[in-house]
C-alpha cells in the first residue's frame, strides 16, 4: 500500500517536472504543406520584459500574417535553445528570426541556417554587421552613449574633471558595446574612471543587488567621490540609484531601457537622471516588413546591419513614454 | 614483570616487543610490556579492554613512538617512523571495521593503496587481477574478482581483506576480533585459512574476547592487564578458567549470577506473528524471566526482536503487552511508550551517536521526561545521566563525553542506560555483549538480572551458547523464522539447542 | 637504548603531541580566526573608512537577509540534509507578497501570503524527503526549478514595484540608525539558536543529523521531524525574501538566487567553529559575516568583480575542506 503511494507520488512528481520543462519550450506548429509560410523564431532573452514581449508581438504578428509559426525561448539557457532550434530547422522552414540573441552565442544554428540556405532576420541580436544574419536591426549605441552622457553633462555642470562610474555586463553584446563606447567618450572629455575601469554586474538575475552594493561600499570608501554614474541597463541603474539615495549622494544615473520602474523614478526627480528608449516595437515592425518582402519577391534586404535612432528620456519627455515592460 | 614459560625455540622470533613503556599526558598505558611471536605460529593476545593491548598493536604497527622499549622484526631492532614502514617490515593489521571499500570490486580491494600495478599511471587490469587471483587462491577462496566489496558476505569481507595484508608480503598478521559478525561455519573457513598461512610460516597474533576460539586455534597465548604482559603460556598448559582469572585479577565463577527462583506476571504475548522471515512465532515473556533466543544467523532471531521493537513492520499475529494489545505499525516512539524497549545488536551505527555526550545520548530516548513545554532542561538531562551512569557503572571523564571514546563495554552500558531510563516493561537485547570484555559482560549479566529480579521481562538474543544458557532461566531456539524448541536454561544441553538450531527436533 | 636517544625520542614525542594541539586548535578557531584575520586586513588596508559606523552598517545591512536565509539553511543541515530551493523560495514569497500589495491587498494579507508560500514549498520538499524518500539535492533541485517558473509567472517575466512606503519601511525603515532588516536577522538567528539548543526537536533534529537509525530506534519520529525541518525553512525563506523585496523596494523572479550557494557556504564554514563540526547557528553567522566582510572589503578596495567571484570560490573551497579535516579528526 505503502509502496504504491510511493510509486504514484514519484509519478506526479515527474509529471509536473517534466510539464515544467515542456512549458518554457514554446508552443508550435509541426511538419506542414508547402505553400505555408514557416517561420522559426527564437530568443534566449524571453525572461527579460522586453524578450517576453517580443515573444507575444512575433506570435501575433504570425497570427495576423499567416505563418506557421515556431517559436522557442531560450530562458538563457544555450546548450536548451540551439539544439531545439536546430532541430526546426532540420524540419524545414522558411525563414528564421532572432530576437535579442547575440550572434556569439548561436554558431551552430548559423551553420545549420546556412547548410539548410535558411535566411535569419534578426533583432537587436548584435552590434557589428555579420554575414551571420541577412538583417540585424538593433539601435545606435553610439548615439545612446551620446545622449545619456549628454544628459549628465547637462546635470553636473560638464564632464571634465568628474568622476563616473561606468556599470556594464559584458556578456552582453549591446551592453558591452555601449559601456566601452560610454568609458571612451568620457575619458576623451577628461572625466576620471571610478574604480579604474568598467564596474562588472556578474548575476543579471541580482544585478540590481550587486550594483546597490558596490556602489554603496564604493560611496563608504570615497564619500563624496561620485559625481554621477552611468549604467549599461536600467535594472543596475536603479540599485545604483537607490544606493546613492541611501548614501544621502545628489550623483544623477542613467540608464537604457525605460523600465516602467525608471519612468517613475525619473519622474519623482531623485537620483534616477534619465534612460533610452529603444523603439523595439517600430524596429520589429521594420523586420517585418523585410521578411514579407522576403516572402512576396525572394528579395534579401538591402542592408546587413541598420541602427535605428534611440529617444532619451528626462523628466520633460516621462509622462509619454510607454514604458519597455509594459509594451504588450 | 613477566613470568614466561620455556615456550620459545631456536629462531628469532618474527616479532618482539621488548619493555615497551608509553603514557598519554601522563597516563601509562603500557608500563613495559613483552611480547613474542614465533614464525609459524597462532599467538593469542588477551586482556581486558584498557590493558593495553590495541596501545600495544598500535606501537607495533607504526601508528604511535613508544616512549622506550624496542621492537624486533627477526631478531633485528627496527624503529617505526610511520605505518608504511612497518608495512613494508611485513606487519600488517586487520582490524573489526574492516576498511574494505564497498564501492569498488575485489581485485582493487585487494590491491588497495601502495599496491595498484600500472604502466605510466594508468591502471594495469589484467596485473591487478592476476595478483588479487594469487592472494586468493593463497587462501582457497573462490570469489569473483569483480565482484563489488559491498556485495560480499562478511566472512568473503574478511577474506579479501585478509588477502590484501597478504599483498603486501606480510609476515606478521595481526587480527583484532576477526570472527565477531561470522557465523559458525564462516569461522571454520576462516580458521582453516588461519592454519594454512600458519603452515607457510606467517606469524598470527589473534586478539579476541571469545575464548573457545582461542583454545580451539591457537598455540601461545600472552595475557596483559593494567599495561603490563602477566603471562605467556602455550595454550595446552591452561584452560579458559585459568585464563579468565588471570585477565581480571579475580576468580572467574561468579562470571553468570544465580537464576530466578520465581516468574512472575505474562507481560508479553506473542501470537502468530508473521514477518519477513518470521513465521508464525508466538510465545509469551513473564515479569522476573530472562528470556533467552537462540539459533543460526539467518534463522529470524533479530527480525523478531526489531518487529516487537517496532522497528520493523509486521504482516500478521498480535503483540500484547501487559494486558495492552499494540496497534500494528505502530513506530518506535510509540512501542516505547507502551513499555517494550531495544538494545539494538550494533551499537556503534544503531545503539549511539558516537560523537555526542552521554548525557544526550541518554536524554534522546527520554526527551519528553527532560523537558517541559517542549524545551529541554539541562539540569533534567545531567540528573537523568547522573543515575543511569551509576545505576550502570558507566566508566568515563565525566557525562559530557563524547561516547564514542567509551570502550565497547561502556558504549553498550550508555545505551542500556537510555532504555533503561524509560522504565521498560519488556527489555529486548540482541547480542548484548558482543565485543566486550570479560569484565563488563560479568556486570552486564548482572544488571539483567537485577532487572528481571525488579519485574521486567528481560529477552535476549545471543549467538555464544554458554551466554544464552548461563544468563537465561528459558531458551527458545528458532529456525528459519519459527520456534523450533523451548527448554530450560537449567541443566540445558549444547547438543541439544544446537540440533534444535538446526530445525532438528528430538 | 642509550639515554641519548631516549630523550631525544621523548622530546619528539612531546613536540608532537603540542603540535598536534596547537593544530587542532587552529582548526576548531579556524573560522573564527579567518574572520578576525579579514577585518584586521581590509582595516589595514583602509583604516579611514573599513571600521567606520557607517560601513559597519552597510555590512550588516548587506548580510541581514544572507544571514537569515542561511539560518534556514542551518535548520536543515542540522538534520542532515540540505536545500537547494531556499533562494529561489526567498523570490516567490517576495514577489507573491509584492503582486498582492500592488493590487491593493492589505498589508497583513500580503505579508501572510507570502509567508504561506514559503510554508508550502517548504511542506512539498519535506513530504518528498521525508515521506516519499526522495534525496534531498534531486528534490529541493526539482522544486527549486519549478518554483523559480512560478515566479516568473507571477511577476509576468519583469521586475515588480511600486508597493506602499509601508512595506518598503520594512526593508528601509531605521531604527536608531540601523537598518530595520539586521534587527530581524538578529531575531530570527536568536530563535532559530534557541530552537536548535533547547528544544526537544531540535535535540530530535541533531540526533537525525548524526545517525538517524540510532534516532529512530530511539524513539524520534523522523519523518516527522525531517518535514518540520523543511517546512520551516521554507517559512524562514520566505521571510527573507520579503525583506529582500522590502529592502530594494522591487521583486524579481530570481532576486534571490545567490543566497542559496551562500547559505550553503556559509553553513559549511559555520561548522569547523564547534567541536562537533556539525552544522551550528553561531558558525553559520561567523561564515556570513565572512562572507559579508570579504564582498565589501573587497569593493571598498576596488577589486574587479571577476576576481571577486574566483576568490569568494577559493574560500568556500577552503571552507569545506576545512569541515572535512575537522570531521577526520574524530
Amino acid at each position: 500500500m505503502r509502496n504504491k503511494f510511493k510509486v504514484a507520488g514519484a509519478l506526479v512528481a515527474a509529471a509536473v517536472l517534466a510539464l515544467t520543462g515542456c512549458s518554457s519550450s514554446g508552443s508550435g506548429g509541426g511538419g506542414g504543406e508547402d505553400d505555408t509560410f514557416k517561420v522559426i523564431a527564437f530568443t534566449s532573452g524571453n525572461q527579460t520584459p522586453v524578450g517576453a514581449w517580443w515573444v507575444k508581438a512575433v506570435e501575433a504578428k504570425a497570427k495576423e500574417l499567416g505563418w506557421e509559426l515556431k517559436m522557442v525561448q531560450g530562458d538563457f539557457d544555450f546548450q536548451k535553445m540551439n539544439p531545439a532550434v536546430e532541430s526546426a530547422i532540420g524540419q524545414g522552414a522558411d525563414v528564421i528570426l532572432d530576437g535579442y540573441t547575440d550572434n556569439s552565442s548561436i554558431a551552430s544554428i548559423v551553420t545549420a541556417a546556412k547548410d539548410a540556405e535558411i535566411p535569419i532576420f534578426a533583432q537587436d541580436a548584435g552590434t557589428e554587421p555579420t554575414d551571420s544574419f541577412v538583417t540585424n536591426i538593433t539601435t545606435n549605441q553610439q548615439q545612446i552613449v551620446d545622449k545619456t552622457l549628454g544628459a549628465i553633462s547637462d546635470k553636473i555642470g560638464g564632464l571634465e574633471g568628474k568622476t563616473i562610474m561606468v556599470i556594464g555586463h559584458d556578456p552582453h553584446a549591446g551592453i558591452r558595446e555601449r559601456s566601452r563606447l560610454a568609458v571612451e567618450a568620457l575619458e576623451k572629455a577628461g572625466a576620471k574612471i571610478a574604480g579604474g575601469e568598467i564596474q562588472q554586474v556578474t548575476n543579471p538575475g541580482v544585478g540590481r543587488t550587486e550594483a546597490l552594493n558596490f556602489v554603496a561600499d564604493y560611496l563608504a570608501a570615497n564619500p563624496n567621490g561620485l559625481d554621477a554614474v552611468w549604467a549599461g541597463w536600467d535594472d543596475a541603474a536603479l540599485g545604483a540609484a537607490q544606493a546613492l539615495a541611501e548614501g544621502d549622494s545628489a550623483a544623477p544615473v542613467t540608464g537604457v531601457d525605460a523600465l516602467s520602474e525608471t519612468i517613475a523614478a525619473i519622474e519623482a526627480g531623485g537620483n534616477m537622471l534619465a534612460t533610452i528608449e529603444q523603439p523595439w516595437p517600430a524596429v520589429l515592425d521594420m523586420l517585418v516588413k523585410d521578411v514579407e518582402e522576403y516572402r512576396k519577391s525572394g528579395t534579401l534586404p538591402a542592408k546587413d546591419f541598420v541602427a535605428v535612432d534611440v529617444t532619451l528620456v528626462t523628466k520633460e519627455n516621462a509622462a509619454d513614454i510607454t514604458p519597455s515592460d509594459k509594451l504588450g | 614483570m613477566t613470568t614466561t614459560a620455556d615456550t620459545t625455540t631456536a629462531v628469532a622470533p618474527a616479532l618482539e616487543a621488548v619493555d615497551i613503556v608509553k603514557s598519554f599526558d601522563g597516563v601509562h598505558a603500557l608500563k613495559g610490556v613483552q611480547l613474542s611471536v614465533q614464525p609459524g605460529e597462532i599467538h593469542a593476545l588477551l586482556g581486558e579492554n584498557g590493558a593495553g593491548k590495541s596501545t600495544l598493536i598500535k606501537i607495533v604497527t607504526g601508528l604511535y613512538n613508544p616512549d622506550s622499549g624496542e621492537i624486533r622484526r627477526d631478531g633485528e631492532t627496527v624503529d617505526f617512523s610511520s605505518v608504511s614502514s612497518a608495512r613494508k617490515s611485513g606487519i600488517v593489521a586487520l582490524y573489526q571495521e574492516l576498511s574494505i571499500v564497498p564501492t569498488i570490486s575485489v581485485a582493487e580491494n585487494v590491491l588497495l593503496g601502495e599496491n595498484l600495478p600500472s604502466r605510466a599511471g594508468i591502471v594495469d587490469g589484467r596485473s591487478m587481477r592476476r595478483r588479487a587471483k594469487e592472494q586468493l587462491d593463497r587462501l582457497q577462496q573462490k570469489i569473483p574478482l569483480g565482484k563489488l566489496a559491498g556485495e560480499l558476505s562478511p566472512v568473503q569481507q574478511t577474506m579479501v581483506a585478509v588477502a590484501r595484508a597478504l599483498a603486501t608480503d606480510a609476515r606478521v598478521l595481526i587480527l583484532d576480533e576477526p570472527t565477531a559478525s561470522l557465523t559458525e561455519t564462516e569461522i571454520v573457513e576462516v580458521f582453516a585459512v588461519l592454519r594454512a598461512l600458519r603452515a607457510e610460516g606467517v606469524a598470527i597474533v589473534y586478539v579476541s574476547h571469545r575464548l573457545e576460539e582461542v583454545f580451539e586455534l591457537c598455540d601461545r597465548l600472552t595475557i596483559m592487564r593494567n599495561g603490563e604482559t602477566i603471562v605467556t603460556k602455550n595454550v595446552a598448559d591452561t584452560n579458559i578458567d585459568e585464563v579468565i582469572s588471570t585477565m581480571v585479577g579475580r576468580s572467574a565463577d561468579s562470571l553468570y549470577p544465580a537464576r530466578a527462583e520465581s516468574i512472575g506476571k505474562v507481560m508479553l504475548t506473542v501470537e502468530g506473528l508473521q514477518g519477513r522471515r518470521v513465521k508464525n512465532v508466538s510465545f509469551q515473556a513473564h515479569a522476573g524471566e530472562v528470556l533467552g533466543i537462540g539459533g543460526l544467523a539467518g534463522s529470524g532471531r533479530s527480525e523478531l526482536l526489531r518487529i516487537l521493537a517496532g522497528a520493523q513492520g509486521h504482516k500478521d499475529g498480535t503483540i500484547t503487552v501487559d494486558g495492552t494489545v499494540l496497534k500494528r505499525r505502530s513506530p518506535v516512539g510509540r512501542v516505547l511508550d507502551e513499555g517494550v524497549a531495544l538494545v539494538p545488536e550494533e551499537r556503534r551505527s544503531q545503539g549511539v551517536l558516537l560523537g555526542t555526550s552521554i548525557q544526550e545520548n541518554i536524554a534522546l530516548a527520554n526527551l519528553s521526561q527532560v523537558s517541559r513545554v517542549g524545551i529541554v532542561s539541562s539540569g533534567q538531562i545531567a540528573k537523568i545521566a547522573k543515575r543511569g551512569m551509576e545505576q550502570l557503572q558507566i566508566k568515563a571523564r565525566s557525562a559530557k563525553q563524547p561516547v564514542g571514546e567509551l570502550s565497547g563495554g561502556n558504549q553498550q552500558k550508555v545505551v542500556l542506560a537510555k532504555m533503561l531510563a524509560r522504565r521498560p516493561k519488556v527489555l529486548l537485547m540482541d547480542e548484548p555483549t558482543r565485543g566486550i570484555d570479560v569484565g563488563t559482560k560479568a556486570e552486564i549479566y548482572r544488571l539483567i538480572r537485577e532487572l528481571a529480579a525488579a519485574g521486567t521481562a528481560v529477552i535476549a538474543v545471543s549467538s555464544e551458547l554458554p551466554e544464552l544458557i548461563g544468563m537465561s532461566d528459558r531458551i527458545l531456539i528458532m529456525h528459519e523464522g519459527s520456534i523450533s524448541g523451548e527448554v530450560a536454561a537449567e541443566g540445558a544441553d549444547d547438543e541439544l539447542l544446537l540440533s534444535y538450531a538446526y530445525g532438528r527436533s528430538e | 637504548m642509550t639515554n641519548q636517544k631516549e630523550s631525544t625520542r621523548t622530546t619528539a614525542v612531546a613536540l608532537q603531541q603540542s603540535s598536534r594541539r596547537v593544530g587542532s586548535v587552529l582548526i576548531s578557531g579556524s573560522t573564527v580566526f579567518a574572520l578576525i584575520l579579514l577585518i584586521l586586513f581590509f582595516f589595514a588596508m583602509r583604516p579611514d573608512t573599513f571600521l567606520t559606523f557607517v560601513n559597519v552598517r552597510n555590512i550588516l545591512y548587506q548580510i541581514s537577509i544572507l544571514a537569515i536565509i542561511a539560518g534556514a539553511q542551518t535548520i536543515v543541515m542540522v538534520v542532515g540534509d540540505f536545500d537547494l530551493s531556499v533562494g529561489a523560495t526567498s523570490s516567490l514569497a517576495g514577489a507573491v507578497t509584492s503582486v498582492l500589495l500592488l493590487q491593493e491587498q492589505g498589508l497583513g494579507v500580503a505579508l501572510l501570503a507570502g509567508v504561506a508560500v514559503g510554508l508550502a514549498v517548504g511542506l512539498v520538499n519535506g513530504v518528498l524527503i521525508a515521506y516519499l524518500k526522495m534525496s534531498a539535492f534531486v528534490a529541493t533541485l526539482a522544486t527549486m526549478t519549478s518554483v523559480v517558473g512560478i515566479a516568473y509567472l507571477v511577476t509576468g517575466g519583469t521586475t515588480v514595484f511600486g508597493m506602499p512606503a509601508e512595506f518598503n519601511q520594512l526593508g528601509q525603515g531605521r531604527f536608531l540608525n540601523i537598518p530595520l532588516p539586521v534587527y530581524f536577522a538578529i531575531g530570527i538567528s536568536i530563535l532559530i539558536w534557541a530552537g536548535l539548543k533547547y528544544t526537544t526537536v531540535g535535540r530530535r533534529w541533531h540526533a537525525i543529523g548524526g545517525n538517524v537509525e540510532v534516532a529512530r530506534l530511539s524513539g524520534v519520529n523522523v519523518r516527522w521531524a525531517r518535514l518540520l525541518a523543511f517546512t520551516l525553512a521554507g517559512v524562514i525563506s520566505a521571510i527573507g525574501g520579503i525583506l529582500l523585496a522590502a529592502r530594494l523596494g522591487s521583486a524579481a523572479a530570481e532576486q534571490g538566487a545567490d543566497n542559496t550557494l551562500f547559505s550553503v557556504a556559509a553553513v559549511f564554514l559555520g561548522m569547523t567553529v564547534i567541536r562537533s563540526g556539525a552544522s551550528n547557528l553561531l558558525g553559520t553567522l561567523v561564515g556570513v559575516a565572512i562572507i559579508g566582510v570579504m564582498s565589501n572589503g573587497l569593493n571598498i578596495l576596488g577589486v574587479n568583480a571577476y576576481v571577486q567571484q574566483v576568490v569568494t570560490g577559493l574560500i568556500i573551497i577552503a571552507a569545506v575542506t576545512l569541515s572535512g579535516l575537522k570531521t577526520r579528526e574524530r
